[in-house]
């Protein structure tokens, strides 16, 4: 199975879903995308490649901790194992935190937006990229709080992290939409800085959750909102067609639903697609 | 403030158990509902028999002193058993992460054994030590620990004390937990350690003169037990 990453939608592969990848026929889906955090169970690497055989793969991990003081080497070489076992043809992390002095605080944890972030940032994507022998993209975060010391804005934090690394961006929408309901941003201007600069090589859709009436969080555990759908939309139209993924991580439903998720994306790429 | 101090602060913040009124709060309700969600599938019979309130307790306790110190969710929870007070329960936890242990060992490998094993002088098999297959995991206890996984009530299992070892393995998919007589617990316990067969044979002989050792190994050659042999 070729390893490129079409220009459709996939889905993020859960093991809940694994019987129905594993039975014939296949569902009909372009590409899967799954966290590689998830599967030092040599079991279930296993079931992956057997899987991978039929789908091409993204890899998008949660655990790399790019935002930390040093690079975990150990989670490095599994991600190359991984990579030389699976040929994903994505490799992708998040401009955020997790882990330090040895500790995992198992989230995405935010980073101000500063000269020494940036720098910390483009060091280990760089050490990354080297390890791996192959460009990554890295994913904006979904933010409940700001930092007062931040002399970025996140897109343009974005930018400088990806024109100062080499590496690509993969921009999640729902992230853009809650972070902007959050600290009351405009998430098309947020949008717009990522015009015609073809940095931005995947995007992601998700489910989100309102917990009172001026937070929302990030949970990944309902259908993609109209709001959502809208700035996708919208998205599109301003980087162009790109591979887009469906995530749904928790209350994880009958495959069919996520199908059908991923079936209205498409169905917004193509129309987009055919305008542009 | 420099970076490295302002994650200090966070890390101090999200790994409390207690609830802040501040915008880390969705980030400390996270890492804990995630790492009590997998402490609860990793030991759902000991929290079955626990209860769902002094689980939550001892697992936030758990979290707050021992986080996860790789990304990987499948290893977290080893040291948990030893926050349990009740003897039975911290074995059946342990038993539990034997199991866990189990599962994330499993890799697919051809292995040659029985081939290689055949070129060998039958003279020479008290010499053999053997490596294990890596998915198995030996545990012993003076508790009946099996009816645990299948019973809904302490009140319905008769716990007699005595000497009892279990065998978690992996097939596939699925780990799944063996009870084992004390002979062959023994024995594969001896062989664990590197004893050869010859060793580990004498050590079961010494309790039991009837145990057979040709019998012993062609239910371990049959269940694909060991991978691998050297004199």
């Amino acid at each position: 199975m070729a390893s490129e990453i079409p220009v459709s939608v996939g889905v993020g592969l859960r093991f809940p879903h694994f019987k129905d990848f594993l039975k014939n026929p296949k569902p009909n889906i372009s590409w899967l995308e799954v966290h590689p955090e998830n599967y030092k169970i040599g079991s279930s690497l296993k079931i992956l490649e057997e899987i991978r055989a039929s789908y091409p793969l993204s890899l998008h991990g949660v655990g790399l901790s790019l935002g930390s003081p040093t690079l975990d080497l150990e989670h490095l070489k599994f991600l190359k194992l991984l990579c030389d076992r699976l040929n994903p043809g994505l490799v992708s992390d998040h401009v955020a935190w997790s882990a330090l002095d040895g500790h995992y605080l198992n989230d995405l944890l935010p980073l101000p937006y500063t000269q020494e972030s940036l720098d910390l940032l483009v060091k280990n994507i760089n050490q990354t990229q080297e390890f791996l022998g192959r460009e990554i993209l890295v994913e904006n975060p979904c933010s409940y709080l700001t930092f007062q010391s931040s002399t970025f804005s996140e897109e343009e934090f974005m930018v400088a992290v990806a024109r100062q690394s080499g590496c690509k961006l993969l921009l999640d929408i729902n992230n853009i939409y809650v972070s902007a309901k959050n600290h009351g941003f405009c998430p098309r201007a947020y949008i717009e800085t990522f015009r015609e600069r073809d940095l931005v090589k995947e995007m992601h859709l998700a489910g989100h959750r309102r917990v009172s009436p001026d937070l929302l969080v990030d949970d990944h555990g309902s259908a993609i909102t109209g709001e959502v759908w809208d700035l996708y939309e919208y998205a599109l139209k301003i980087v162009g067609p790109v591979p887009t993924l469906v995530e749904w991580d928790n209350n994880i439903p009958a495959l069919q639903v996520l199908l059908a998720e991923a079936e209205t994306a498409q169905k917004i790429m193509e129309s987009v697609h055919e305008t542009v | 403030m420099k970076l490295y101090e302002i994650q200090k602060a966070f890390k101090k913040q999200i790994l409390s158990a207690v609830p802040t009124n501040t915008p880390l709060e969705v980030h400390r309700y996270h890492t804990f509902y995630t790492l009590q969600k997998t402490l609860a599938r990793t030991f759902n019979q000991t929290r079955k028999f626990l209860g769902e309130e002094e689980f939550s307790a001892l697992t936030q306790k758990f979290i707050e002193e021992s986080p996860p110190c790789n990304p990987y969710l499948c290893l977290y929870g080893e040291k948990f058993p030893s926050l349990l007070q009740d003897p039975l329960l911290k074995d059946l936890a342990v038993l539990e992460w034997c199991l866990q242990e189990s599962l994330n060992a499993y890799e697919e490998s051809e292995s040659d054994f029985l081939v290689k094993l055949a070129e060998i002088d039958p003279d020479d098999f008290d010499a053999l030590t053997v490596t294990l297959n890596p998915t198995l995991r030996l545990f012993k206890s003076v508790y009946n620990l099996k009816p645990l996984f299948t019973k809904e009530s302490l009140s319905e299992i008769d716990f007699a004390l005595g000497e009892f070892y279990f065998l978690c393995k992996t097939e596939g998919v699925i780990a799944s937990v063996h009870i084992l007589s004390a002979d062959q617990g023994v024995f594969l316990g001896a062989l664990e350690l590197g004893d050869s067969f010859g060793v580990a044979h004498e050590k079961v002989v010494d309790r039991n003169p009837n145990f057979s050792l040709q019998e012993t190994l062609a239910h371990h050659f049959g269940e694909k037990n060991f991978v691998d042999f050297k004199i």
